[in-house]
């Protein structure tokens, strides 16, 4: 604390600005201690590329356990059976997702930002619509709904490598179902981005995209 | 699929990919580390594994149909209040405003209701004709509220804050702080009455 009275200051100011305001940012949460004691851990000088039990540094076997618990929870929590807990940001993980399976040049479609899309699905300002040929679906002017006919036809034209359900500001339940459909006829992946409303999820109130997705 | 850890899920700021095809897997693995990133934050790690571990608990069932039953509220309670929701209303944690039928613009309502204590942002909509440093909506949510203990009769003050809010900043655009005012002390007396970190100092 006083080793550095103004980061202290700061850090203190933005906790008494998080007790006294209500927080409705839609994107943020407050977390429990539990949380907050580990990410100011030890851990955080920890060097460890690669994943558990195989990792290019030694000194490895308590972060090991770390990552293989998250893991592990992950996968009970969702029901799905293969995780990457790694990424750094959401971003991050569908950057991932787009180097593993998109080659630069090719087509990925997702909803736009103007719809309630988000950044990282094909905008323009971003990687994701600088190297890929981006196109975007939008929602219906009527009822703010995703134009799934519109999406289909768009599919259909564009014949994209990836296809994006999910986005940053739509308040509705997607039809995962629809997307699969979608993206099975044009030979295309699903990815969901369930950044929004994955503890609706993990809490049983929101349907969950593991059966549609990324496959 | 993709995700945060941070938004509903309640824990530390973060990424996380999920599927149930092996093949897809070792892809993205290997697009992880060494494709993208170099070595992941460990810290990080361990924190998306606690709060993996409190959303494993009956207790964020519980959690997360009050962050539902929350935003429901608070959509019903903005509609009851002559305020235009996006969609009519919300399935999730997220709620649209546009401001457009008010004459309001996103980036003077989001100054107003911080002033007035509702920290929220200014969020474009379906074919909004501002610019993305203005737009016509603002965008709220309640998972942040409801994890401090927030229930429906906290949403829909909340609710009739920002109805009030609004309307005053309709009629008074280049001075609501009359408004801002009265509504920040009920802010902080709710604030009190819900605490968090309260041993921090």
């Amino acid at each position: 604390m006083s080793a550095d009275a103004n980061i202290f200051a700061a850090v203190l100011d933005e906790c008494t600005r998080q007790q006294d305001q209500i927080e409705l940012i839609a994107s943020e949460n407050i977390v429990s201690k539990a949380v907050l004691q580990a990410t100011g851990s030890v851990l955080t000088k920890q060097y460890a590329e690669g994943y558990p039990g195989r990792r290019y540094y030694g000194g490895c076997e308590y972060v090991d356990v770390a990552e293989t618990l998250a893991i592990e929870r992950a996968k009970s929590l969702f029901g799905c059976k293969f995780v990457n807990v790694q990424p750094h940001a959401g971003a991050q993980a569908n950057e991932a997702v787009f180097l593993a399976l998109v080659k630069p040049g090719e087509t990925i479609m997702g909803m736009s930002l103007a719809a309630g899309g988000h950044l990282t699905h094909g905008a323009r300002p971003n990687v994701s619509g600088k190297w890929f040929n981006a196109v975007q679906y939008g929602v219906r002017k009527q009822d703010a709904l995703i134009d799934y006919d519109e999406l289909e036809t768009l599919a259909k034209e564009h014949k994209p490598r990836l296809i994006i359900a999910g986005g940053s500001a739509y308040p509705r339940v997607i039809d995962f179902a629809r997307f699969r459909a979608i993206a099975d006829s044009v030979g295309a992946y699903l990815m969901v981005d369930m950044a929004h409303f994955a503890g609706l999820v993990a809490g049983g109130v929101h349907p969950s995209p593991i059966g549609h997705a990324m496959s | 699929m993709t995700t945060t850890t941070h938004k509903t899920l309640r824990g530390p700021r973060g990424g996380m990919i999920m599927t149930n095809d092996e093949a897809l897997a070792k892809k993205i693995d290997s697009a992880v580390f060494p494709g993208l990133q170099g070595g992941p934050l460990m810290h990080v790690v361990a924190a998306k594994a606690v709060a993996l571990r409190e959303a494993l608990q009956p207790s964020f069932k519980v959690y997360a149909q009050a962050v539902a039953d929350n935003a429901n509220v608070l959509a019903e309670t903005l509609l009851d209040g002559g305020l235009d929701i996006v969609s009519g209303g919300t399935d999730t944690h997220l709620v649209l405003v546009d401001l457009r039928p008010m004459g309001l613009t996103g980036n003077i309502t989001e100054q107003s209701l911080e002033r007035a204590g509702l920290t929220c942002n200014k969020n474009g909509v379906p074919f909004d004709p501002e610019k993305p440093g203005v737009t016509s909506g603002v965008r709220l949510g309640s998972p942040a509220a409801t994890s401090r203990g927030f229930g429906t009769d906290e949403f829909r003050r909340v609710g009739e804050m920002i109805v009030e809010v609004l309307r005053e900043l309709a009629a008074n655009r280049d001075d609501n702080s009359t408004a801002e005012a009265g509504i920040r002390a009920q802010v902080s007396e709710m604030c009190q009455r819900f605490p968090i970190y309260s041993d921090f100092h």
